[in-house]
């Protein structure tokens, strides 16, 4: 059984944390739905990497592909173009399989299932900023080499405008 | 407080690793986070939904980042102490623009968002990030454009800052950009003035001063990138005018070796060699000591100096500057940037107007016909 609801562990006696696919291991995942061969290895890879290695959302994509017949290339440009791509983002189609019958939006309910507020905050944070390299310090400032007062973005009251 | 303060992060981002939601990592500039674009895009399409909430996140976005990124230093034209602070901040102000730009309903207009849009273009610029500078001040221009009757007051200041860098990069657009940026400098002189309506000679302030004379100064070079060049020279001369009751050469310097090499121009098309020679070395040491000798804006001071020694027939000089300008060109901003072959044709030129014909074709890969003609190549600023 997998699980992405942490407390389960305590409820069994083992238990595995599983690693999001490889770029590579993403790839063959999207070609053995696809059934092209292997000319697509470039952007199936950019595509798993794209969608963090999560198998549902792999699946779900390589669903949309097969329905729709398109080049995966262009399914990897999709995520610079925000409009263009809601058809992916809203469909419901995947491929059907023997173990999983699930949108993407249920994928990413069940990623965001009972995180903290500020975890959510976070993450809507984090969608709008660079998603290869966010310095951690925009959130808590620098590291202290003296001691003086930092700013601290994480502290909310600080950018918050007055009241 | 800070022990507290990243503890509270440490907790938001522990549970979003430990689900492949977000990365951390490290490298020698500190902790960085990554996320995939997927997420992203979810997470952006369902505040779509709820427009209040995705506004007040924006918002947020724009406070946090406006924290990170250094505001314009104006006075001094090109702080290199924040060049860092920038370099590392100003991808998280793309990503927010890429966002606001593709946000369908649009998200509001904030005029927080269009004061970060200035200093991140004035920033890119200074560091001839031009293509990324272009949309983000195309941006701001529209965002405050549409403010400007409901708030002019507020407005003004960011506006004409914004203006002015973007007719830099407009000059690039070919001979429409040039009648664009033209346009677009009557308009900023016009705001700088309504700015100032109201405001005693005697009470402006050294950065009214310096503003007065970037419009200016930008009006002169509008017009010398219209062939226009004896109309540009009081221009320059009022700009340097207004930086003097500013401030003077050592408090002032990358602005005086700045408008120094606008002066060079209308010196060089009437053949005043001596003047030229005098006053190409005044601006290029100011803005070396202002910038660092490395700095894009000091290349590009040796640019437009190169080009006046060639005008006033200086070739073996302007060789030498071209040439050492694309060399490090070459290396900082790449064999294709558009600096860089600017760079590299002008150096062409150089060598074919000393017979070095192999020598021209080497560097331009072009076969250039001999000639003794003396041809004048501008860079805009």
């Amino acid at each position: 059984m997998t699980s992405q609801n942490p407390v389960l562990a305590h409820n069994t006696r083992s238990e595995i944390h599983l690693q999001p696919f490889q770029p590579t291991e993403g790839s063959s995942l999207i070609q053995s739905y696809l059934k092209r061969g292997g000319s697509e290895q470039e952007s199936a890879e950019s595509l798993s990497k794209s969608l963090g290695g999560l198998p549902l959302a792999i699946v779900h994509f390589a669903g949309y592909v097969v329905k729709s017949q398109c080049p995966l290339d262009q399914i990897c440009r999709s995520f610079d173009r925000r409009i263009k791509s809601s058809q992916i983002w809203n469909s419901d189609c995947i491929v059907q399989n023997h173990s999983y019958d699930l949108t993407l939006n249920t994928v990413w309910d069940l990623a965001f299932y009972r995180l903290s507020t500020d975890s959510k905050e976070l993450l809507e944070f984090i969608a709008f900023l660079d998603p290869d390299q966010v310095p951690v310090e925009m959130f808590v400032g620098p590291k202290p080499t003296v001691k003086i007062i930092h700013w601290q973005y994480w502290d909310r009251e600080r950018y918050l405008p007055p009241l | 407080m800070l022990l507290l303060t990243s503890v509270r992060f440490d907790a938001a981002i522990g549970i979003l690793i430990e689900r492949h939601l977000v990365e951390r990592y490290n490298l020698p500039s500190g902790d960085c986070l990554k996320t995939h674009r997927a997420l992203q895009r979810t997470i952006i399409q369902r505040l779509d939904t709820d427009l209040p909430k995705r506004q007040s996140v924006f918002n947020q976005v724009v406070a946090i980042t406006r924290q990170a990124f250094p505001p314009a230093n104006i006075l001094t034209r090109g702080d290199t102490t924040q060049y860092k602070q920038g370099a590392t901040y100003m991808p998280q102000v793309l990503s927010i623009h890429t966002n606001f730009i593709q946000s369908d309903p649009a998200i509001e207009n904030e005029l927080n968002f269009a004061k970060l849009l200035s200093d991140v273009g004035y920033y890119g610029v200074n560091n001839a990030l031009q293509s990324e500078a272009l949309g983000l001040l195309e941006t701001g221009n529209s965002i405050c454009t549409a403010l400007l009757d409901s708030r002019p007051k507020e407005v003004r200041p960011i506006l004409a800052d914004i203006l002015g860098p973007l007719q830099v990069l407009i000059q690039y657009l070919g001979n429409e950009g040039r009648r664009r940026a033209l346009e677009i400098n009557e308009r900023a002189i016009k705001i700088r003035e309504q700015q100032l309506a109201d405001v005693p000679s005697d009470q402006l302030t050294q950065l009214d001063f310096v503003n007065l004379g970037r419009a200016h100064n930008d009006m002169g070079v509008s017009l010398s990138q219209l062939n226009r060049v004896e109309e540009a020279s009081p221009w320059f001369d009022s700009a340097l005018s207004h930086y003097q009751s500013a401030g003077d050469e050592q408090t002032l310097t990358s602005r005086f070796g700045h408008i120094y090499s606008f002066q060079l121009w209308p010196l060089a098309v009437n053949q005043k060699k001596t003047e030229v020679r005098t006053l190409a070395q005044r601006s290029m040491t100011l803005v070396a000591k202002a910038v660092g000798a490395e700095s894009p804006l000091a290349l590009q001071t040796k640019f437009l100096v190169a080009m006046t020694f060639f005008t006033t027939g200086c070739v073996d000089e302007a060789l030498l500057l071209h040439k050492e300008v694309f060399e490090k060109r070459l290396i900082r901003q790449g064999p294709s940037h558009h600096l860089t072959l600017g760079s590299q044709y002008n150096l062409a030129v150089c060598y074919q107007n000393l017979n070095d014909l192999d020598k021209a074709e080497f560097v331009s890969l072009a076969r250039l016909p001999p000639t003794n003609h003396a041809y004048i190549f501008t860079e805009r600023t």
